[in-house]
């Protein structure tokens, strides 16, 4: 504070130019309220040329921005993102046969390349015709997944595999997740997609956010995040090359490799020793969302409908994992099974096989041996190795087509009118899958 | 040690709005407001203040919440009501002074309305604070004393701005029992200032005199400056989404899990990101509003003015929340250090100790009290008053030293107009302040201490790379504190163009921008909208630091 004397003239000291604004605006009316503030002296064609002015600066400014905002998108905004590989290599197919669907747990365990061979294989039919098409996208929540299957069904397939987790029930919107999925589904539609991105931008869990916002610019969701790869990106888009290959360029983790019919996987494996991730210990236990278990209906109401086959299959994880969610997997998969055949879906359980488990060591990070090689956890009988996981909840290259090559197996004999449910655990046994498994947990 | 992430969480949870500014709401809210408001005018010709009256109050029942809007009612109509009555007052002691015929009689008359008025007012500002001390500290005094069992248990809701929108309404009585005005009448128009919707945040705190008039008064679409308004409104923008946001986790991450062992480095690095992540959370919000509320062609009073370029702690708070500086030194500092005991102290002062003591004595007193009040003000808690009694005894020592500083100066031969000693003491004071963010901004106080030893006698800048690497930055985290550096760059290339040309508008290298030729205005505005968006990736951020103060 001051300790000069204070004078009348404080408030307006060597803050006189602030002041000035404040003062004007003060002075521009009385106390109780002026009755015309308006320059009623101004000549009119004078007013008529300042709007004039206006609407055309405003104009200006709507158009750079438009501009920038494009320009940004196509220098920034992924041109080939894992979304969009799976969905041009769809978009692009003469015919579709089998489609997978899903989020990561499927576009990382079904190799449909090794799925066709395997059923070639079997048919012993030459003439079978190889159109599987993986359009499985990372994170992808199940209504995504519903406009996908749609998607399919609009080209023709003929089954939809559709791979899930216990979370896949328990997330309804990722916004992340979802834009990167329609910035891949609309891309050759800027209409529907801007149709897409406006709903999502005056829905009620986003249009008092700052996410509504976002929809202007929903290349950031789908971003490259360094020179290298901003460098390649716009090498890619200018020369049109393949998006698979050009997807190896710009992923964030340098080892994605791209295999073909939408179909890329890791080539190394992303554990952490340190932290001894499971699915209980990185998502929690969360209810299952009403509105999930619908989207999951509506899907197998839109194949019924479209006379198409649906297959929901929950993918392989290593034993531990499934043995740390206790009691919830279960019960939530049980819900699923259930509204999956309700709706005249077939449901498997790769988990719940009685022949063989994705069998772990031992259950937690921490052995009676006190080694902490997590791993070791990944350890497997003779069906999966070791490095048939990358980690708690997804399956490596090696592991997407040994489980692809089973699964044509499963739906060759499901195809034959062949009952498998003896090959696999119910979920009211579940306890003895336990029991079986338990000298697994040290 | 102390959960710094989960406090940042904690606060930053209070302090979320219902309704975000950065939201397509909030613009289509601000749209149709301004859409109403110009047409009523247009249409009308009068009782545009209406409009904002409605605006102001739909904004804070979406923004904020309606549970809490009673609360700005009931201040409202206490600080309408007693102005009144205090005039009533006058009135009354006008007419009976003219029918008294005696001297005397008319003197005690004169006392005695003095003495009911002073009660009148004593009462309005005891119905205000307690309001306001009621919500904001009681709970935590129960906590203190094992009575609750927590500093949140009661669930008291803090309304939204009940600070600023206090401060503004005792402001309105003070000077209407000081005679500054004739009080408002009419009610409705009170709770328009009381409650205007740009100010409710974090202020600025207004007087009746600079605000109401423009409230009140019409205004036409055509007079106002749109471009400035527009870059003003994004700048802030900038400086609280693309600077301070996302320098919260990044710093969090840095004030967590330290020890003695911890590198001083580490404590500067963070408090330096506080100091700019404070500037940017409050003076870009402040910016936000004087934006939005220049499109409706009312101008709030400024708030910030490069307060980084002060030459001193006096100047820095000068220069820093404006308003509630003058507000301080208005109603607390002036009336306490005019005191009768004030000035008896300073000629006692003046007698045994000297005319420069028994002048600066009871300013560095009152300068004290304020600074307490003010660490009080941020919160019930020992590092808030830590730091505000650091500032007022900096001040106070200065003052007092001065003196002493002029003839060291002179003794140096020192050229006090030169601009490199115009920077030393920029820089001096940039010091001086980021000591007192140390007890801020760290909660604990005994880390605050700890962290200030680390820093003056184990700085260890040697470990940085040990320290980066203990830290273990994600890549985001990483992009995060190099996309503030830019945003943190802009503000500093226009702070420092603004200083030199030594301007007290508010934003006025925006005005600058926005009436110069129109691809430069588009430019800049290009350069912020592309930093908000790129921090849009992170999703990081809350509300506004100031937003339930």
């Amino acid at each position: 504070m001051q300790t000069t004397k204070r004078t009348d003239g404080d408030l307006h000291n060597s803050q006189a130019n602030v002041q000035h604004r404040v003062q004007d605006g003060a002075q521009n009316g009385t106390q109780d309220g002026a009755q015309n503030g308006t320059k009623n002296d101004v000549p009119q064609n004078t007013r008529s040329k300042r709007i004039q002015s206006r609407w055309c600066k405003a104009l200006c400014v709507l158009i750079a921005f438009v501009v920038a905002d494009v320009v940004a998108g196509f220098s920034l905004g992924k041109y080939a993102s894992l979304s969009s590989v799976a969905m041009q290599d769809f978009l692009d197919a003469p015919s579709v046969g089998t489609v997978f669907v899903g989020s990561s747990y499927a576009q990382r365990a079904f190799d449909p390349i090794a799925f066709d061979e395997k059923q070639t294989q079997l048919s012993q039919d030459s003439s079978v015709v190889s159109n599987s098409y993986n359009l499985s996208t990372p994170g992808e929540t199940i209504s995504m997944t519903r406009n996908a299957v749609d998607l399919a069904i609009s080209r023709g397939a003929q089954r939809i595999v559709f791979g899930l987790g216990s979370q896949t029930v328990k997330v309804d919107v990722d916004n992340n997740a979802d834009i990167s999925y329609l910035l891949a589904r609309y891309e050759r539609d800027p209409l529907a997609l801007s149709t897409a991105l406006a709903q999502r931008a005056f829905s009620d869990g986003n249009v008092s956010n700052r996410t509504s916002l976002k929809m202007l610019t929903p290349w950031i969701y789908n971003m490259v995040r360094n020179g290298s790869a901003f460098a390649s990106n716009l090498f890619s888009r200018l020369s049109g090359e393949q998006r698979g290959s050009a997807a190896q360029k710009v992923a964030n983790n340098p080892q994605w490799t791209y295999v073909g019919c939408g179909y890329g996987n890791y080539t190394t494996l992303e554990v952490d020793t340190e932290k001894c991730h499971t699915t209980a210990s990185v998502y929690g236990n969360p209810p299952v969302l009403d509105s999930c278990m619908e989207e999951l209906a509506g899907i197998a109401d839109d194949c019924k409908a479209a006379g198409v086959e649906l297959i929901v299959v929950s993918t392989p994880h290593p034993c531990f994992d499934v043995l740390t969610s206790g009691d919830s997997y279960p019960q939530v998969m049980s819900k699923i099974q259930q509204t999956v055949v309700d709706h005249g879906g077939i449901y498997l359980d790769f988990n719940a096989l009685k022949t063989s488990c994705p069998r772990a060591e031992y259950g937690g990070c921490h052995s009676a041996q006190g080694t902490d090689d997590y791993t070791s956890q990944l350890a497997t009988d003779s069906l999966y190795t070791q490095s048939d996981f990358a980690d708690f909840e997804h399956m490596s290259m090696s592991g997407a087509r040994k489980f692809s090559r089973i699964l044509a197996s499963y739906l060759e004999k499901i195809e034959d009118h062949i009952d498998v449910s003896d090959d696999f655990y119910s979920y009211d046994e579940w306890d003895s899958w336990s029991a079986a498994h338990q000298d697994q947990v040290i | 040690m102390v959960n710094y992430e989960l406090s940042i969480v904690t606060s930053i949870g209070k302090a979320a709005l219902l309704v975000d500014l950065y939201s397509l709401a909030f613009l289509l809210f601000l749209a149709g407001a301004l859409t109403i408001y110009y047409l009523v005018g247009r249409l009308i010709g009068k009782g545009q203040w209406v409009v904002l009256l409605a605006t102001s109050l739909v904004f804070y029942c979406t923004v904020g919440s309606w549970k809490t809007l009673w609360f700005v009612i009931l201040t409202a109509a206490v600080t309408w009501f007693g102005p009144l009555v205090l005039a009533r007052m006058d009135t009354t002691c006008s007419r009976e002074r003219k029918a008294a015929s005696d001297k005397h009689v008319r003197k005690q008359i004169k006392v005695r309305w003095a003495r009911r008025k002073r009660l009148v007012l004593l009462a309005c500002l005891l119905v205000c604070f307690g309001i306001l001390a009621y919500l904001k500290y009681w709970n935590e005094i129960l906590y203190q004393f094992g009575l609750a069992s927590s500093a949140t248990s009661l669930g008291l809701l803090l309304p939204l701005g009940i600070s600023f929108y206090t401060f503004q309404s005792v402001s309105y009585v003070i000077d209407a029992y000081n005679g500054k005005f004739k009080p408002q009448k009419n009610f409705a128009k009170h709770l328009l200032f009381v409650s205007w919707f740009p100010q409710l945040i974090q202020g600025p705190i207004h007087r009746y005199e600079h605000l109401a008039p423009q409230l009140l008064s019409a205004h036409s679409w055509s007079d106002v400056e749109l471009g400035r308004s527009l870059l003003t409104f994004v700048f802030g923008m900038m400086k609280k989404y693309a600077l301070a946001d996302l320098l919260v986790g990044p710093m969090a991450k840095m004030l967590t899990g330290t020890s003695s062992s911890t590198p001083g480095i580490q404590f500067v690095i963070a408090i330096l990101m506080y100091s700019a992540q404070q500037y940017g959370d409050f003076s870009g919000g402040i910016d936000m509003m004087l934006g939005a509320s220049s499109l409706f062609g009312v101008e709030m009073a400024p708030n910030f003015r490069r307060p980084y370029f002060s030459l001193s702690l006096a100047d820095f708070w000068r220069r820093w929340h404006i308003s509630l500086g003058q507000w301080m030194r208005d109603y607390v500092f002036y009336p306490f250090a005019l005191t009768a005991a004030m000035k008896r102290f300073g000629r006692f002062a003046t007698t045994h100790a000297g005319k420069h003591l028994g002048r600066t004595l009871p300013a560095c007193l009152a300068n004290i009290l304020v600074f307490l009040v003010v660490g009080i003000w941020h919160g019930a808690e020992l590092h808030f008053v830590v730091w505000g009694l650091y500032n007022g005894l900096v001040i106070a020592a200065a003052d007092l030293l001065k003196p002493v500083f002029d003839a060291g100066a002179s003794a140096l031969h020192i050229n006090r107009q030169r601009r490199s000693w115009r920077l030393f003491c920029i820089i001096r004071t940039f010091i001086v302040v980021n000591i007192g963010w140390y007890f801020d901004r760290i909660e604990d106080f005994g880390t605050s201490l700890l962290a200030l030893k680390q820093t003056f006698f184990h700085l260890e800048p040697w470990r940085y790379r040990e320290m980066l690497f203990n830290l273990q930055f994600t890549g985001n985290e990483k992009r995060q504190i190099i996309l503030a550096a830019v945003a943190i760059l802009v503000v500093c290339a226009t702070s420092l163009w603004e200083e030199r040309r030594g301007h007290d508008e508010p934003c006025s290298a925006m005005a600058t921008l926005a009436s110069g030729s129109l691809p430069y205005g588009i430019a800049a505005a290009l350069l912020f909208v592309f930093l908000i968006t790129l921090a849009g990736m992170f999703d990081v951020g809350g509300g506004f630091m100031y937003a339930n103060y």
